[in-house]
């Protein structure tokens, strides 16, 4: 009998022991089992059916795996190769089990008096094991893991008392585990996805691209550093330029339900950036710039290769360990990248471009710009209005000779009516329905800086490019009534055009300081820091880091992102475009109803500007915002402002006091 | 486009200080005297076109017109190693060569009469740019011909290019020695007159103020003209330099001055400028920085203009335009900008918004420099009407005893009666009292006030 017994601890059943719905039992009222041993029977039958069961979970899924695309990976529930190891490490699990069990047969064999109590006591231990066991299988199947979810699962169940349990736990993560380092040093060390059953926390983003980025920009624009955000590294394969280039850049990203919790995200992150990194190289290896640069990781892979086996050989998985050798090699990926985009690439070189292009540095070349594309853009945007800008584009530069392959990495466009409800655009438009206010500058990005200035990046400066176009737009158009007031140098002056020009005047003085507040102390200010930062450090992800910090403050100093004072902005600018049309068009005295118009426009750029003296002075005193009292300090230098301010509800408005005051006191 | 300048240079001073200028600016382009581009300046970003065009053989030609009644200095010229750097269509000298006596009279019937030849010379160049912006005028207000041909330059000028800038250089005479032009405060009035009412920016270059410099600040006994026209040219150049190495900000002429002027008859500009240095020494080398530079910048002993403290008007800038140039942490201006306020270094008008502009400006890289960060100062301050007065007062002594009225007489405009006189000096008495106007809170109702009173 005790035969019968081992059978059915090994899972197969027999006479006495027979199976009933997937589980063996013994068969009631036997004459010759006596009550108390049907109950030891009994409970030696549970490990039985749990043996049975693993066994059958084992070859079920054990076996060799499915192919991939075969139309079996589709329709079989679970599959896949951490589930072989899961399989294996059950089995590794099971193996005492069975030489417990080949022990006592030899013991039954040489002591036919043994008792059915011995092997009771014999597998003792298993009855704690396998109903463990038997639950992790329960949740494998019922929540249907996969990949590296089946980590996650058997992490969970090793938190436990028992040892035996949290033993046999560990032993199956170290199975499952060796699976998990091959794909790591695929990918870390050759950027390779060896992943085909999709089990792996990195994957390929696909569509993904387009709806992400239209989704996140509204996230991204907030004041959050975020250097490393998933977001920025899933965009971070993308390149703005010819859509053929483009095409042969793949994405990646993390996929945080594959990523077991004992991983932490800034880690995995590390990894998905160690990997997309050489990936990136190794993609471009047969180009002509890679050739000089040989592998990324150079003469160290083979000890990082080490290492990752070293690791992956250790029965425990010892998470310091695992982020030392991962942080080793981000950290050498991140020098050589560091090097080839700042040394090799000229990564200030480009800086200094953007700077001179999106942020307007070089002011003469926009200054000739604007004179040109002014008729083209007036109106509202046409099919040939992209091409006709950049032909006044490409013209302008040439006219300040400027070198033709600096100026054609730049490419403006034009958002024309149809595109708009595709993408919306990143900043109130100030004009309204005019060509500026749809318009963009495109930069063609050179390899490998691409991983620097992706689409959101770039979408960045734009905003910022848009904004500083139209505050020297409004400037120059100023300027240029500024020479009609001139013409009245001989003239005596004429009362209502006391008030014309002075009202001219305090338009011109805000958006003088305004501009020499945005230029001084935040651009320059910000470059300055920037490039100190890129020099002081020999890690890309620094720079990457302080790139965002740059555009960031960049957006927020410029009040891009503080919206009541940009739309405060937005309003000085229009009153001022619109008095400078007045006056242009108008160079004479003014009729009636111009003289109106004007009034209403004084009328509107006191009450805007006003509201600014407002919002700057009220939060000067928070630490927070430092850069409103900047603004403050130059606008009201004199104090003139604030003073008009005080007396604002007597009499007159602060900043255009001449149109109300000298009528009232002549 | 770039916006094209002309300069053009009158008379003794104007063409002394326009080579001083030209030189300058050669040596900061990297231009040899010949004209020809140096090898070691091809790759530069800097914008020659606007003062420079480049001839078929491409070497560069300055657009500069030279004109005198008297050839000496264009003489000295053209025997300097510059002599071929200039457009020899560009030089008129008079025929006669006789000069203008040191007489304005003299010097603007002259530029009448001669105004046909001049005007060929300026219309060709005016033709030959893409967007012509102005004119730039460098002359003296005391001689004859920068003064009395210069008065009618600006004024044919302002006729015939109405949409065009007038900027003058405008060297006003050394108050404390005596001159040997006697009618010296006639021409200066006269002149003035012409630069109220025609120039659309004056930089006023005052000797007495640069010889003062020159004495106590850069202790020279007693300084050359060559030394102050280096002062001068100092001034000049770099006044120029965001046209020339365009950054963000003032890459026009009119994008320099507009922010100055508020107003169109207050503009004359006072300039100061430090470190000041001379070739001979470099011994003193200061630590810059910007506050630094910012604040002695804003004190009265560098400014380029010597003016009277008057107790009863309390005078006050208008408008600041300081260029910095060279290593410029830009993180220090804000904190110079607040540290200024704080000590309450500069006064400003009460009648309107007024604040110290900024521009950080590249430096030329072959001129070398021993200092890391200098700065310019353009800068519309009320106080410059006391030279004005100085002006006026002089005038009056002269013309209450008749003096040397003889030699005007001879002329058209004085023939039947010295109203031209009378009515410039009411002209700059005007200026004046704007000037005084501007430093009280109701400035903007005083040219109401005047016009009524005009009415009445």
């Amino acid at each position: 009998m005790l035969h019968e017994v081992l059978l059915a601890l090994s899972g197969y059943p027999g006479n006495i022991f027979v199976e009933k719905d997937g589980s063996l039992e013994v068969v009631p009222d036997l004459p010759f089992i006596h009550p108390s041993e049907q109950e030891i029977l009994s409970s030696l039958c549970k490990l039985g059916t749990f043996y049975m069961k693993f066994k059958a979970f084992t070859a079920k899924y054990g076996g060799a795996p499915i192919h991939p695309g075969t139309e079996e990976a589709h329709t079989s529930d679970l599959h896949g190769l951490y589930l072989i190891a899961f399989c294996s490490g059950v089995e590794k699990v099971l193996e005492p089990y069975r030489q417990a069990l080949l022990t006592l047969e030899r013991e039954i064999l040489e002591d036919p008096q043994l008792t059915v109590f011995h092997v009771q006591t014999e597998l003792m231990q298993y009855k704690l094991l396998f109903p463990a066991i038997a639950s992790v299988i329960r949740q494998v199947e019922s929540q249907r893991a996969h990949g590296c979810y089946i980590l996650e699962i058997l992490h969970k169940n090793s938190f436990c008392g028992m040892p035996e349990v949290r033993n046999a736990m560990e032993i199956m993560l170290y199975y499952c585990h060796g699976v998990l380092y091959k794909q790591l040093s695929a990918w870390l060390l050759h950027g390779l996805l060896l992943d085909g059953y999709n089990e792996f926390f990195i994957h390929q983003g696909k569509v993904l691209a387009d709806a992400a980025r239209a989704g996140s920009q509204g996230d991204d624009d907030d004041l959050g550093i975020g250097g490393l955000s998933g977001k920025q590294l899933r965009e971070l394969m993308q390149i703005a330029g010819e859509e053929e280039e483009r095409k042969t850049y793949v994405q990646f990203a993390l996929r945080p339900e594959m990523l077991p919790s004992y991983i932490p995200v800034r880690l995995a992150e590390k990894i998905l950036f160690v990997g997309e990194s050489i990936q990136m190289f190794e993609h471009d290896k047969d180009r002509p710039a890679m050739k000089r640069t040989g592998s990324i990781l150079k003469n160290s892979e083979d000890q990082f290769a080490e290492e990752l086996h070293q690791l992956s050989k250790a029965s425990l998985f010892n998470l310091a360990a695992f982020e030392s050798v991962i942080d080793r090699i981000r950290k050498s990926v991140a020098e050589h990248l560091w090097k080839l985009v700042v040394e090799e690439a000229d990564l200030i070189g480009h800086l200094k471009l953007m700077k001179d292009f999106y942020l307007l540095g070089r002011g003469e070349l926009f200054l000739a710009f604007i004179d040109c594309a002014q008729s083209i853009l007036r109106g509202p945007p046409t099919n040939v209005t992209e091409h006709d800008v950049n032909a006044a584009f490409l013209q302008a530069a040439r006219d300040v000779l400027l070198d033709d392959d600096e100026v054609t990495q730049f490419r403006l466009s034009v958002q024309t009516k149809g595109q708009k409800g595709q993408k919306k655009p990143s900043g109130p438009i100030p004009s309204g329905e005019s060509g500026w206010g749809v318009l963009g500058l495109s930069y063609s990005v050179q390899w490998p800086l691409h991983i620097l200035f992706t689409e959101a990046v770039l979408d960045k400066y734009n905003t910022m490019f848009r904004f500083l176009l139209s505050v020297k737009r409004v400037q120059l158009e100023l300027q240029n009534c500024w020479a009609l007031q001139m013409e009245g140098k001989h003239l005596g002056s004429q009362q209502s055009d006391v008030a014309k020009w002075q009202l001219r005047t305090h338009m011109a003085f805000l958006l003088d300081n305004l501009q020499y507040y945005l230029q001084v102390d935040v651009l320059e200010t910000q470059f300055s820091q920037l490039v100190e930062k890129i020099q002081a450090t020999r890690d890309f992800e620094n720079i990457r880091l302080a790139h965002d910090q740059f555009l960031s403050s960049l957006l927020a100093q410029s009040f891009i992102l503080m919206k009541p004072v940009f739309h405060c902005l937005n309003e000085i600018l229009d009153q001022c475009h619109n008095f400078a049309m007045l006056v242009s068009l108008n160079p004479g005295a003014l009729n009636e109803r111009q003289l109106d118009l004007l009034e209403t426009i004084a009328k509107d750029f006191s009450r805007q500007s006003n509201l600014l003296f407002k919002i700057l002075s009220s939060v000067r005193s928070h630490q927070a915002s430092p850069y409103l009292a900047q603004l403050l300090l130059r606008v009201d230098y004199n104090k003139y402002f604030s003073q008009a301010g005080g007396t604002l509800g007597s009499y007159t408005a602060p900043v255009p006091p001449s149109s109300s005051s000298t009528t009232t006191t002549v | 486009m770039p916006r094209e300048i002309i300069t053009l240079q009158l008379g003794q001073c104007g063409n002394q200080i326009g080579m001083e200028f030209w030189k300058q600016l050669c040596m900061e382009h990297g231009i040899s005297p010949e004209g020809i581009l140096e090898d070691y300046a091809t790759e530069g970003t800097d914008r020659k076109d606007v003062f420079f065009y480049q001839a078929d053989d491409e070497h560069y030609i300055p657009r500069s017109v030279l004109l005198d009644l008297e050839p000496r200095v264009i003489n000295t010229i053209l025997n300097s190693p510059y002599a071929n750097l200039y457009n020899p269509e560009n030089i008129y000298m008079s025929t006669h060569g006789g000069g203008a006596g040191n007489n304005w009279a003299s010097g603007y019937a002259q530029g009448e009469k001669v105004q046909e030849e001049v005007f060929d010379i300026i219309d060709r160049e005016a033709d030959g740019s893409d967007s012509l912006e102005g004119f730039v005028i460098c002359h003296s207000i005391a001689g004859g011909t920068g003064s009395g041909m210069g008065s009618y330059m600006v004024e044919k000028l302002n006729d015939r290019f109405p949409k065009k800038l007038i900027q003058t250089y405008s060297v006003f005479p050394n108050q404390d020695e005596i001159s040997d032009v006697v009618v010296q405060p006639y021409n200066s009035l006269l002149t003035l007159k012409r630069l109220t009412q025609n120039a659309d920016c004056v930089v006023v270059l005052d000797n007495t103020a640069l010889n003062r410099i020159a004495v106590d600040r850069l202790h020279i006994q007693n300084p050359s003209f060559s030394q102050i026209n280096s002062l001068v040219s100092t001034i000049m150049s770099t006044s120029t330099t965001t046209l020339r190495y365009p950054g963000y900000m003032n890459n026009d002429l009119i994008g320099l001055i507009a922010s100055l002027i508020p107003t169109p008859r207050l503009h004359f500009l006072m300039t100061g400028y430090t470190p000041l240095t001379t070739d001979q020494k470099a011994a003193s080398v200061r630590k810059t920085t910007v506050l630094d530079v910012m604040r002695r910048l804003l004190q009265p002993k560098n400014m380029m203009v010597s003016t009277d403290r008057i107790r009863h008007i309390n005078h006050c800038f208008i408008s600041i335009l300081n260029i910095i140039q060279g290593e410029v942490d830009p993180t220090q201006v804000h904190k110079s900008l607040q540290r200024i306020r704080e000590r309450k270094l500069a006064q400003f008008i009460p009648w309107g918004p007024a604040s110290i502009q900024v521009a950080l400006s590249r430096k030329s890289p072959y001129v070398q420099s021993a200092h890391r960060v200098s700065g310019l100062m353009l800068a519309n301050h009320t106080s410059i009407s006391s030279l004005f007065e100085r002006c006026l007062k002089q005038y009056d002594k002269l013309r209450k005893r008749e003096a040397f009225l003889e030699q005007f007489r001879k002329e058209n405009m004085f023939k039947d009666n010295l109203d031209e006189l009378d009515n410039s000096r009411e002209v700059v008495q005007q200026l004046v009292d704007e000037y005084h106007a501007a430093t009280r809170p109701d400035y903007i109702s005083w040219g109401a006030q005047e016009a009524a009173e005009g009415r009445s």
